[in-house]
């Protein structure tokens, strides 16, 4: 198999992306081992940027018993070649096809990668209804954002990890090897693992009993201070560093600033003496600090301070997604830009101060403009502006207020300097599952059309740039994330009929979607 | 400040010249030599570049010149680069070159490379050689690579090439591969470039 995939690869477009054996990756024999695959179901360049994933093949590969290798979909032009030549869906480290692993464990983050999991699982020669598989198939399991919502997945993934899967992937391990003999009865397995907390096995036990997994102390993960280094460059190409899980903000439409709780953090020694020990074995020029509000972490300043000045002799620099407009100091925004040149993020969301305190977004105009200001006068010519549009009570008076906003802010910062440029990048509310607005509606197609049109014909300004979500993308998007069994039943028609890699403009294909809707009419 | 030319093997097929000159500032900042960088926003570590290798080739003779504010040892720098480069990269030989010596795009002229083929390719080769004129299209235009065929043979079951390799001009893999209108023949090892 080796050889075929060797002359098939020149002909595909980035063949980096099949061959693995990057700096730090984990090679094992599989021999006596149980086999964990790690699967992603988008490009090597997405899922290789996924830090969960990363810890998770760390964690299992520690354990002299387990391997665990990794899985990414394919390019359409590489499944093409795979098919023309039979081969089956291959793990990076020893080219084995999924079929041979024990157990499969897919980390879904977005509803878009939902048919190209099908996929996947299509390519592998699996079946995709799991009433379907029997012992002679690996256990699918899933974790990830998406399992939020677990149902419209429920008929084809075998137990759902809702939660932190630090501890639990260890725990399923666990199980599996409790049950090995000449194979594990797939009955038996999954019935205890449904008796694990923040496990979901659907027909076994119920979603409402299901409590959501949390590791408690962060300081007790075993961060991988080793992670891969890609040979190709991936999108989120760099170091990264977990200093908070949770958010102490209540904005009622974010999903994952409701459900991770209690906000926990890393300790300031611990961030710094990973970070150095991750810069050493990897070599990255970049580290970045993630969280959901890094300015909401109590040690930022001191621990900014500290990597700076030992990243600075090697060039490396530091970058803090996330970062609150309302809280920034000038001293962190000057220590990120002590190497590179890079932008400034600010989440107004909302457009006026009514919808603004309506979604509990915790920042005035006052705020958002000296931020604005803090961030040019460090040095950041390029400022990035967030928004929705289609929140709840939201009427036109709020549209307009995100056009009047640009103006002002774009106005204060050309007055400090006349190369000073914003982004406005406008997405569309998506009510997300066990948030506060769970139960609002999402805005239809003509609607998102009539806004997103509002703001091009109004935002004209040689210096603000408008960037807005694909609406069919949006509408697809809110109908997997709330939507229950019967949205399943729309993904696999949609999968049947071609949908693939629905994230990406260049595949995402509405009208399939819109014809597998129809088809399901009488059950949504 | 010390230029070093380090002479490596490449088995990495599929990594592409902008991926490897990634891969080596980032080989270089896992140890702790004392590396020049460039001024400005965006520092960049001094690295020059021989002529880039096609994707989906390997080579035992690929060149790299490294640049450091200090003065040492080139076998000790090779020994530390040594210890921390990815599988698929091994250095051969690392030893002083003069600052002002010409960069390596400027004085590489021509790159040979061979593959191992169980067939007499004789014909093919003669056909080749006898032409005057090769077409290929690159965006859109027409253009003829049979002068920047320099020498073919097959010797045994190795078969050789050597093509022009500079700033005015340089085989794609693809043209290399395609000449040959064998499947069997679909990469070649980089052997020797002067």
């Amino acid at each position: 198999m080796r050889d075929i995939i060797e002359k098939i690869l020149p002909s595909v477009s980035k063949p980096g992306r099949y061959i693995g054996n990057e700096l730090n990756s984990i090679h094992k024999p599989h021999e006596g081992k149980l086999k964990f695959a790690l699967a992603y179901p988008d490009t090597y360049e997405i899922g290789m940027s996924n830090l969960g994933l990363q810890i998770l093949y760390h964690i299992l590969n520690r354990r002299p018993d387990i391997v665990a290798e990794r899985f990414y979909a394919p390019w359409p032009d590489m499944e093409e070649k795979m098919k023309e030549n039979n081969i089956p869906l291959f793990s990076l480290e020893s080219w084995a096809p999924i079929k041979d692993f024990d157990i499969i464990g897919f980390s879904i983050q977005n509803e878009l990668t939902y048919t190209n999991f099908l996929n996947m699982l299509r390519i592998s020669d699996l079946r995709l209804y799991r009433k379907d598989r029997d012992d002679s198939h690996p256990l699918v399991i899933a974790g990830g954002a998406c399992t939020n919502n677990p149902e419209p997945l429920s008929d084809f993934v075998d137990a759902f990890v809702i939660g932190d899967g630090e501890e639990v992937i260890v725990e399923i391990a666990d199980a599996y090897k409790k049950l090995e003999g000449d194979r594990p009865i797939r009955d038996q397995l999954l019935s205890s693992l449904s008796k694990i907390p923040g496990i979901y096995v659907p027909d076994l036990n119920e979603l409402k009993d299901v409590k959501r997994r949390i590791v408690k102390d962060l300081n007790s993960i075993d961060y991988p201070t080793s992670p891969i280094v890609p040979f190709i460059e991936i999108v989120h190409d760099r170091a990264t560093i977990e200093i908070m899980r949770g958010c102490p903000r209540r904005c009622k439409f974010c999903q994952a600033g409701t459900v991770n709780k209690p906000v926990r953090m890393l300790k300031p020694e611990k961030v710094i003496a990973l970070a150095k020990e991750t810069i050493k074995n990897t070599g990255f020029e970049e580290l970045s600090l993630v969280s959901l509000s890094s300015s909401d972490y109590p040690h930022l300043y001191d621990v900014a301070r500290e990597l700076g000045t030992f990243f600075s002799p090697k060039r490396i620099s530091l970058s803090l997604p996330s970062l609150r407009a309302d809280n920034l100091k000038e001293e962190i925004a000057k220590e990120m830009l002590s190497v590179r040149q890079s932008g400034f993020t600010i989440a107004p969301e909302a457009g006026t101060q009514r919808l603004r305190d309506h979604i509990c977004k915790d920042l005035t105009e006052e705020k958002i403009i000296n931020s604005v200001k803090t961030a040019v006068k460090s040095g950041s010519n390029r400022i990035k502006l967030y928004f929705m549009i289609g929140l709840p009570t939201e009427t036109d008076e709020d549209i307009n207020g995100i056009v009047d906003l640009a103006y002002l802010l774009i106005k204060e910062a050309k007055a400090m300097t006349s190369r000073a440029k914003i982004t406005v990048n406008v997405s569309t509310f998506i009510p997300k599952k066990n948030t506060p607005f769970e139960n609002e509606k999402m805005i239809g197609l003509e609607e998102i059309k009539r806004k997103q049109d509002y703001l091009k014909t109004n935002l004209k300004h040689k210096s603000i740039d408008l960037k807005w979500h694909d609406r069919g993308m949006s509408t697809i998007e809110g109908l997997l994330s709330t939507g229950g069994k019967e949205a399943g039943k729309v993904l696999f028609k949609a999968f049947e009929a071609g949908c693939r890699f629905d994230n990406w403009a260049e595949y995402f294909d509405y009208s399939k979607w819109e014809k597998a809707i129809a088809e399901n009419t009488d059950q949504i | 400040m010390q230029r070093i030319r380090i002479k490596y093997k490449k088995e990495l097929k599929f990594i592409g010249h902008l991926d490897m000159v990634r891969l080596w500032e980032r080989t270089l900042r896992r140890t702790d030599l004392p590396a020049a960088y460039s001024e400005g926003f965006n520092p960049r570590q001094k690295l020059s570049f021989g002529p880039p290798l096609p994707l989906g080739f390997t080579s035992e003779c690929e060149l790299l010149d490294i640049y450091l504010e200090k003065w040492m040892n080139p076998e000790q720098v090779k020994e530390r680069l040594a210890g921390v480069l990815p599988p698929g990269i091994e250095i051969i030989e690392a030893g002083n070159i003069f600052l002002a010596r010409a960069s390596l795009t400027a004085e590489i002229r021509t790159a040979v490379y061979s593959t191992a083929v169980s067939q007499d390719m004789r014909s093919r080769i003669s056909e080749i050689l006898d032409s005057k004129e090769i077409v290929v299209k690159r965006k859109e235009k027409d253009v003829n690579i049979r002068p920047m065929i320099k020498e073919l043979a097959q010797n045994g079951n190795i078969l050789s090439i050597a093509v022009q390799c500079d700033n005015f001009g340089t085989l794609k893999a693809s043209e290399m591969i395609g000449l040959f209108k064998d499947e069997n023949i679909y990469t070649f090892r980089r052997v020797f470039i002067h």
